[in-house]
């Protein structure tokens, strides 16, 4: 079943492509019934593969066998988690573009190439394979910014491929190394992590891979591609891009960076935690003084995917399993706020300034995306009863245990977060109305049935999540007891 | 008989003379003609070489001069012909002159 | 004498003698379709080296010429792209204003001097195939006699050419005179004894120089920008992906076949000059405005990342030599065959002149496209892998040369700059403002069957390498690694 959420968004593609041109209606129901088919799979895998503790196979076949590559599909609850976030994320994108006019055939063709590349790093076992799909991402990102996006868009995707190149590069350079050093004769992930590479070759690769990775998952002082990317993409790709993108960094680094290197990991363990709490408070910091409302938004995912990083550096169970679910979290809240800003705030009002914002009663004008935005930042700020809450509360805990000096700062960050949070709230829809401030409220159209149907499902997740975090949990935590943990086990003390 | 040593002087000598006179001169003819000279050198290098080794029997030296002096003989057609095409164009055969492609 | 190993040469010779010949009788409206003939009778040789198989290295004239598996890899190379070049041509011929025939004949002369150069296993063969190729390119770049850019190519071309090939010349002068002898077979043995004379390694190193211009390698790369500027475009193309195969199987040869003792001394060297041919090609390449000039800095890149494999000095690095070249050769066929289609009338190839492209025909933008997203060396496309194999035998060698990290990080900076531009080209294609011209341009059915064919092998390559992996790997066999 899983292999199929690969599959089916490559076929989209191809019928996508099939299609005559300016058939925009066509190629949404396309897009939707495509992205559907690979939720549903999605689900339908989580709920039927069992892994427990150990690596499910999906799917193996020799490959390039000289050089002992192998088409091999797997998972575990870490990859299950993300899929499924990767479904959701990506129905909902669709439906927050319902809008696109403009090539809506190509748009929606390059969005599920990317679904596609996705889902193929989140199940792919061997190395060659996952960063065959990692690679396979960047190009359609370029893509959706630099033709759909808005404000400075050519300079923000050009900035995101050179990132994400130059990521991949020094990704791809760990990789072979590594390959090399092991004895070039497999790229099995699960294999070389089980290979006990010497200490002094992991003091450096370890960090060339992860931060390889990291570069994706807005890692301090590598995130700068994240706000302007962010604010240059159009609604969908931004959703796409801090609800599933930002997570192959996260998902990388901890997959391949973390599990073949445990030793460098030992050693570089604190420079790094002290990075990802740099970018946790940094990111607050800067959302706290932007005037745009997407930036807000942008330097939060920054903030919001330090806890990720800081969750992964903290080496234990707690921290571990927090950081899985705030990339799950995070995702989804990401995913939706992005979706109010750009499709229900943006498209309407044709401007993202806060201050003009503050003038136009949004709150009035359009209801529906008040409620969202409160419900989505009440999520970010991490109360109680959201996903927010149990991932960042774990991470705590895992970075109390390990080092209590960040988890102080890291708390600091959450409090900035809730400042920024209730500033924006009140800037862009519950601002006192103004003196002489326009009434903009009749000529907004509504909230459209489709934007409706994506704020919910992604409402619903967080709140489910929040509510039952067991449900990911059950799935996330049994994953760090299987063989491929071993050597972090041993390496770095987990 | 003249020792080796003095040929492949001469030879050196003529080597750089038209090394010199590649680098140096503007007018493509005398480019080539410099170029020849180059070439003639290592023709002259080969015919000592092959006349000192110790098997002269094996007529690799002197096989080699005869490709070298027609191939020589068909690069200096080849350029003298296009020497002349660019010369109707610019009137001027100086190689600064020819700088219509830039970047 | 074993005349009967190079019938393939012989054969594209004669078929390029029949194609002057017919010339002869063939009215004028019709000279044009020539170039169909020849592409078919390529083709055909091609096909008929499918056929051939060398098992052992063969040999023929006094072991001047060699038929091993390296010899045949490249000569099935240069034959496919020939053809694809000669359809290429066809397209290009009303551009031309008199002697296509004769364009088309010397294209094929100068395959069969490619195909010389691979067997080469003599001095004396390196230089005569050297010659053919490089003399008939001189005519092949200024062919466009009444274009002052075609004319001014070839004269560059043939000026610093001709110093390469002088500086060949009394390199393997200096060669003969120490080592008395100019086969690679004998110099194997004598070169252990000849290593410790300085005329030696001068003569060597003057060698080198005459190669390093053959591939466009740092600091012997100054040519290639213009004359890839002022070239017709199938010349280019040939120029491109030909001469610099012949280049590099030369290099191969010498370097490891003729002298491999004192090849492994040059490590330092031979990185140096990788590094800074990729960092030439990758910087020079950013502002260019002309498509070809653009291509033209970008096949000095491609040259730096080839002599990464050379300077790796394994076996892994030289078959993925091969493997690079055979990705490469589709992928800068497309892009050239792209280019001859959409430049017509168009004065300076700039890259304005893809604008909206899309629009005019998708199936030529998705070729450039593809090309371009292959040359930065995106999976799942060819170029991909090639840079993977070239990597991989970088860091292998790494293990005892600790300076190839250095030399990675360059490759890896180089990638990361060339990225910029080609995806200039992909922009301009997909979305610029104000493109003037959005009529439809039709393309001829041969044209498409070469574009499908090199967009089918790019993807080919790109998903199922494992193939040419293996053959790569059986062909270096033939070099003493």
């Amino acid at each position: 079943m899983l292999p199929w959420t690969i599959y089916s968004s490559f076929v989209g593609v191809v019928m996508l492509m099939l299609l005559p041109r300016e058939q925009a209606r066509a190629a949404r129901v396309v897009a939707l019934f495509t992205a559907l088919i690979g939720l549903v799979c999605a689900l339908a895998g989580a709920l039927q593969v069992q892994a427990g503790s150990s690596v499910a196979e999906l799917c193996r076949l020799e490959w390039i066998p000289s050089l002992g590559i192998d088409y091999h599909l797997a998972a575990d609850g870490i990859s299950l988690t993300l899929v499924v976030l990767t479904g959701i994320a990506a129905v909902a994108g669709i439906l927050f573009s319902w809008n696109i006019e403009h090539r809506a055939k190509e748009f929606f063709a390059f969005y599920l190439a990317l679904i596609g590349g996705v889902y193929g790093v989140f199940l792919s076992f061997d190395l060659f394979l996952l960063f065959v799909f990692y690679e396979l991402a960047i190009i359609p990102k370029y893509f959706l910014i630099a033709i759909w996006g808005s404000t400075r868009k050519e300079y923000g995707a050009m900035k995101l491929a050179l990132y994400s190149f130059v990521g991949s590069a020094m990704v791809l350079i760990g990789l072979i190394a590594a390959y090399v050093v092991a004895g070039a004769k497999t790229m099995n992930l699960v294999e070389l992590a089980s290979y006990p590479f010497p200490a002094s070759f992991q003091y450096w690769a370890f960090p060339l891979v992860f931060v390889g990775f990291a570069i994706l998952a807005g890692l301090w002082p590598f995130h700068t591609w994240a706000p302007t990317g962010h604010v240059a993409a159009p609604t969908a790709a931004s959703m796409l891009l801090a609800g599933v993108v930002m997570k192959l960094g996260a998902y990388g680094a901890l997959r391949v960076a973390m599990t073949l290197f445990p030793l460098g990991l030992k050693a570089w363990q604190i420079p790094f935690g002290f990075l990802a709490v740099t970018g946790i408070v940094y990111g607050a910091m800067v959302a706290l003084v932007q005037s745009d409302f997407k930036f807000v938004i942008g330097y939060s995912s920054v903030s919001h995917m330090g806890f990720v990083l800081l969750g992964l550096m903290t080496i234990n169970e707690v921290g571990l399993s927090g950081a899985v679910l705030q990339m799950f979290s995070h995702g989804v809240i990401a995913g939706l706020l992005f979706g109010v800003v750009g499709r229900m705030v943006y498209d309407r009002t044709h401007t993202r300034e806060l201050a003009a914002l503050q003038r136009m009663n949004l709150s009035q004008a359009i209801p529906y995306a008040a409620v969202t935005f409160l419900v989505a930042s009440v999520a970010s700020m991490g109360l109680p009863g959201f996903s927010g809450f149990v991932a960042e509360l774990q991470v705590l805990i895992g970075a109390w245990h390990a080092f209590p000096t960040f988890g102080i700062l890291a708390g600091v960050g959450i409090l900035v977060g809730v400042a920024y949070m209730l500033r924006t709230l009140q800037k862009s829809f519950f601002a006192d109305r103004a003196p002489g401030g326009q009434q903009h409220g009749h000529s907004l159209e509504s909230i459209s049935v489709a934007e409706r149907v994506g704020a919910a499902l992604l409402m619903g997740t967080s709140l489910v999540i929040g509510l039952y975090p067991r449900l990911l949990l059950d799935l996330i935590v049994p994953s760090f007891h299987s063989p491929l943990f071993d050597g972090l086990r041993k390496g770095a003390g987990l | 008989m003249t020792p080796l040593h003095q040929y492949l002087f001469l030879s050196a000598l003529l080597f750089g003379v038209g090394l010199a006179g590649a680098l140096t001169r503007r007018n493509a003819i005398i480019v080539l003609i410099g170029i020849e000279l180059m070439l003639n050198a290592a023709n002259l290098n080969f015919i000592a070489f092959w006349r000192f080794s110790r098997h002269p029997e094996l007529a690799t030296g002197l096989m080699f001069v005869l490709f070298s002096i027609g191939i020589a003989a068909a690069e200096a057609a080849v350029g003298l012909a296009l020497i002349i095409a660019i010369y109707r164009h610019y009137r001027t055969a100086n190689l600064d002159q020819f700088d219509s492609m830039k970047g | 004498m074993n005349l009967s190993l190079s019938i393939l040469e012989f054969a594209v010779i004669g078929a390029g003698l029949a194609i002057l010949l017919a010339d002869l009788w063939t009215p004028v409206p019709q000279k044009r379709n020539l170039g169909y003939a020849a592409a078919a009778a390529v083709g055909l040789i091609f096909l008929a080296s499918m056929l051939m198989q060398a098992a052992a290295p063969a040999y023929a004239f006094e072991k001047m010429y060699v038929l091993d598996g390296l010899a045949l890899f490249f000569k099935r190379f240069f034959l496919f792209a020939a053809v694809i070049v000669l359809v290429m041509s066809v397209e290009f011929a009303d551009r031309i204003e008199a002697g296509i025939a004769e364009y088309y004949a010397l294209i094929m002369f100068a395959l069969a001097g490619m195909m010389f150069a691979a067997s080469a296993n003599d001095f004396i063969l390196v230089f005569v195939s050297l010659e053919l190729i490089t003399v008939t390119f001189y005519v092949l770049t200024s062919f466009q006699r009444g274009r002052l850019h075609s004319l001014e190519a070839g004269v560059k071309y043939l000026i610093l050419g001709a110093l390469a090939s002088a500086f060949l010349v009394y390199g393997i002068a200096l060669v003969f005179g120490v080592a008395n002898t100019t086969n690679f077979g004998e110099l194997m043995g004598s070169a252990r004894v000849a290593s410790a004379r300085p005329v030696f390694l001068l003569g060597l190193l003057l060698v080198l120089v005459g190669l390093g211009f053959k591939i466009a390698a740092f600091p012997f790369q100054i040519w290639a920008p213009d004359v890839y500027q002022g070239s017709p475009a199938p010349t280019t193309a040939f120029l491109a992906v030909g001469s610099k195969a012949a280049g590099f199987i030369l290099l191969l040869r010498v370097l490891f076949s003729a002298v491999p003792e004192i090849t492994v001394n040059w490590t330092k060297l031979l990185m140096v000059i990788a590094g800074m041919t990729i960092l030439y090609g990758n910087l020079c390449a950013i502002p260019q405005r002309n498509l070809k000039r653009l291509l033209g800095y970008s096949s000095i890149a491609h040259a730096g990342y080839m002599l990464l494999g050379v300077a790796a000095m394994n076996s892994a690095g030289s078959s993925a030599i091969l493997y690079y070249l055979g990705a490469y050769l589709f992928t800068v066929l497309a892009a050239f065959t792209v280019i001859c289609v959409v430049m017509r009338g168009v004065e300076g190839d700039d890259i304005s002149a893809v604008a909206g492209l899309h629009q005019r025909s998708p199936l030529l933008a998705a070729s450039l496209s593809l090309a371009m997203v292959s040359l930065a060396g995106i999976p799942p496309l060819a170029g991909f892998f090639g840079k993977f194999l070239l990597l991989k035998a970088v860091v292998e060698k790494g293990a005892t040369q600790p300076g190839c990290y250095w030399l990675i990080a360059v490759a890896i900076l180089g990638v990361v700059i060339s990225l910029y531009y080609y995806l200039g080209v992909v922009r301009a294609i997909y979305w610029s403002k104000g493109s003037a011209e959005l009529s439809d341009i039709k393309v001829s059915w041969p044209i498409q069957v070469s574009l499908y064919a090199c967009i089918a092998a790019m993807f080919y390559l790109g998903l199922f390498p494992d193939r040419l992996v293996n053959i790569a790997m059986e062909a270096v066999k033939a070099l003493k690694l």
